[in-house]
């Protein structure tokens, strides 16, 4: 007890204080979301509840057409949580009526009749990391109320956002040598309002952004003390606990490998000391890999249901697939073929629905001015970080093993969603499957950039940015989960 | 530089709570009872009314607070007809005539006189007393559908017409916020005292604490 008192006294206020404003949002966003509204939040309600009931990954090739559970079916009729889905003018149902009847049909159930669910789920192909440990907060509930578990279950995205946002703090730390600086980067993670949203909803969103935060601080923590097996081996058990939560994370491999170069590099391994640390990381990737084939064996599919092959081949063009990416950031070329799905890019995804942000099922969303004023704010920003960057480029160079592993893990993740939204679109697809927050491992670098712009200003001028700029991001919160309570309960 | 960072924190905060955040709670708004039946989304359909029918949409709840009934009935260039509303369940009863009306267009809204308690297993009826039908919005079968069950003439029918009940047409945002909180708080282990409290620390708690944080991290002299 003394031991934690003293570990706790240690925290540094500001990050104590950052780590309470993110525990608010979170409550927030819990409290304001109608239950099963979250993205998929349903499907991923249902495989938790399979896994803790039933004790195996629910299959998505399944013959059974069950997806949900009774109690969970049950809430989605009675408590008219099914009609609700992205439908802005429907209600939940709050009568005491209604909810004393759910009560009294959960109280009916039998002993196994929660482990009937869960099949038919398209969140079936997903890795099972996040999965357990819902599965086990579910277990640890008190009661056996299907309400008061999905709460937990929110809450559990609470503590990964915690995390995140201590990764953050950590990573900017290792980044920059004043303490406010570090604030900006970790205030930034704490108060986008996506990042609020996502740690009160149930699904492996904020689990995932927690392990790549904790990656990146590994990553570039494991440069500064040098690649010792026992740094590598950490480094690589959180790009493995990524890649076991979700098969997007599988991004994160490239980036490892970028990491544990720009280490070996950086300072100058010998051979001996590459391959201790390397076989160090092979085998904890070995490991993860290991615990992956085990825990879905009575699963159908390819490995990660298929997120690893590129579907049909001959269609697949890399001329095709460059001009898609520069057609999502920039105007088409007149010698540019008119680029495949929806006509969404940079400022649908970036802007709208991450830095901004959507909400609910998408359907809850900031007034559109407000959206203008976050892409000025992002390109000054923008404009900004590149001045201190040139200004200051005798310490990129020499902090170049930074600047590689943080961009490279950047440069990797939008690759991966750019090349797995061409795959599903050529293989004839509509759905682009690339969304706003697919780009919430990019928290933490969004921090570090506006870290950088606070730290390259006069220091009033740069508390005067950090202030406004945790200001700004207060109100958009703010007005989000106002916005979001009001949607459902208004 | 504390005070810098936050005069810098406080200035968004200010001005945007002035020029938007108040004006916009203090506008009026429709106050959502329930919505016993939901309005079309993925896909809609019409049931249609014609003179003298009955559309009911029973095996619903109504509460003190459901105080106007509103259909959505499709438009037509001959307004609408002669109806009568009412509301019926164990121990209440309430009808509310509506003349005919050349002009009408857009949401069907009827006032009630709600019971004083929740009330299981109620209906809302809707009486076409003109001479040309009405044909009211609402969602075929499948995912939008719900526990009521939507009849004409006693007869069920497959479709769900959409029904809302409102508290008020109209009403400030701010004073259906306590309400708001309160049903926040209905679908998790918590009172609505902690929907409050929640509500405190993120209006007044969470910009003390970050500016506590911003100007704890600027150094106490400036170097």
């Amino acid at each position: 007890m003394r031991r934690v008192s003293d570990a706790l006294r240690k925290i540094p206020l500001p990050l104590a204080l950052l780590l309470a404003v993110a525990a608010v949002m979170s409550l927030a966003w819990n409290l304001s979301t109608a239950p099963l509204q979250g993205p998929d939040e349903t499907d991923h309600v249902a495989y938790v509840e399979h896994l803790a009931e039933a004790g195996d990954i629910p299959n998505p090739a399944a013959a059974r057409d069950q997806p949900f559970a009774p109690d969970q079916a049950q809430a989605r009729a009675a408590l008219g949580l099914g009609p609700l889905r992205q439908n802005r003018s429907a209600r939940p149902d709050w009568t005491q009526v209604r909810l004393a009847q759910f009560e009294a049909f959960e109280e009916g159930l039998s002993s196994n009749a929660r482990s009937t669910g869960g099949q038919q789920l398209a969140t079936g192909k997903n890795p099972p990391a996040y999965y357990a440990a819902g599965a086990l907060t579910w277990k640890l509930t008190p009661s056996a109320d299907f309400l008061d578990r999905l709460f937990l279950l929110r809450a559990l995205s609470g503590l990964f956002f915690l995390v995140a946002v201590a990764g953050a703090w950590l990573l900017a730390g290792e980044v920059f040598r004043r303490r406010l600086p570090q604030a900006v980067a970790t205030s930034v993670v704490a108060l986008i309002p996506i990042a609020g949203f996502l740690g009160g909803v149930a699904g492996p969103d904020m689990a995932s952004t927690a392990a790549w935060t904790l990656f990146l601080w590994l990553a570039v923590r494991m440069v500064r003390t040098g690649p010792a097996p026992g740094a590598t081996a950490l480094t690589t058990l959180a790009a493995t606990t990524a890649v076991l939560i979700h098969g997007r994370n599988l991004a994160i491999v490239p980036a490892l490998a970028l990491a544990l170069l720009v280490a070996w590099v950086a300072n100058r391994s010998r051979a001996r000391q590459i391959a201790l640390s390397g076989l160090a990381s092979a085998a904890v990737a070995g490991a993860g890999l290991v615990v992956y084939r085990l825990a879905t064996a009575s699963g159908g599919g390819g490995l990660y249901g298929g997120e690893t092959n590129l579907g049909n081949t001959s269609a697949f063009n890399i001329r095709q697939l460059a001009s898609s990416i520069w057609q999502f950031y920039f105007p088409k070329l007149s010698s540019m073929e008119p680029r495949l799905g929806p006509p969404i890019g940079f400022r649908q995804v970036f802007i709208e629905q991450f830095l901004g942000g959507t909400f609910a099922s998408n359907e809850v969303y900031l007034p559109y001015w407000s959206y203008d004023v976050v892409q000025l704010a992002f390109v000054v920003i923008l404009v900004a970080f590149y001045t201190v960057l040139v200004m200051r480029w005798r310490t990129v160079v020499e902090r170049w093993p930074v600047a590689v592993i943080i961009g490279g893990a950047a440069a990797c993740l939008l690759f991966f969603l750019h090349l797995a939204s061409y795959r599903a679109l050529v293989n004839g697809g509509t759905n682009p499957l690339i969304t706003g927050r697919y780009l919430l491992p990019l928290l933490a670098p969004a921090g570090l950039v506006a870290a950088t712009v606070a730290a390259g200003l006069p220091r009033r001028t740069s508390a005067a940015f950090a202030g406004l700029l945790a200001g700004g991001l207060f109100c958009l919160s703010l007005a989000a989960i106002y916005l979001n309570l009001e949607r459902f309960y208004a | 530089m504390r005070k810098a960072a936050v005069t810098g924190l406080l200035v968004p905060i200010l001005v945007l709570a002035v020029f938007r955040f108040i004006p916009y709670l203090q506008a009026d708004a429709p106050v959502t009872d329930s919505t016993p039946a939901v309005q079309p989304l993925r896909e809609a359909t019409t049931v249609d009314v014609g003179p003298g029918d009955r559309l009911c949409v029973r095996e619903i709840v109504i509460g003190p607070e459901s105080r106007f009934a509103q259909f959505t009935p499709e438009d037509d260039r001959r307004g609408r007809p002669a109806l009568t509303v009412s509301a019926s369940g164990s121990g209440f009863r309430s009808a509310t005539d509506i003349p005919r009306d050349l002009r009408a267009s857009g949401l069907l809204t009827a006032e009630l006189d709600p019971p004083s308690s929740e009330v299981d297993g109620a209906r809302v009826c809707l009486r076409n007393r003109g001479n040309f039908a009405i044909n009211l919005f609402g969602v075929p079968p499948g995912l939008d559908s719900t526990v009521s069950e939507t009849t004409v003439n006693g007869k069920l029918v497959p479709e769900d017409a959409a029904l809302t009940f409102l508290k008020e047409p109209a009403a400030s945002r701010a004073s259906n916020l306590p309400a708001m909180l309160k049903r926040a708080s209905t679908f998790a282990p918590v009172g609505p005292w902690a929907a409050w409290l929640v509500a405190i620390l993120l209006v007044i708690g969470v910009p003390t604490t970050l500016a506590v944080a911003l100007a704890r991290s600027c150094p106490e002299r400036e170097e």
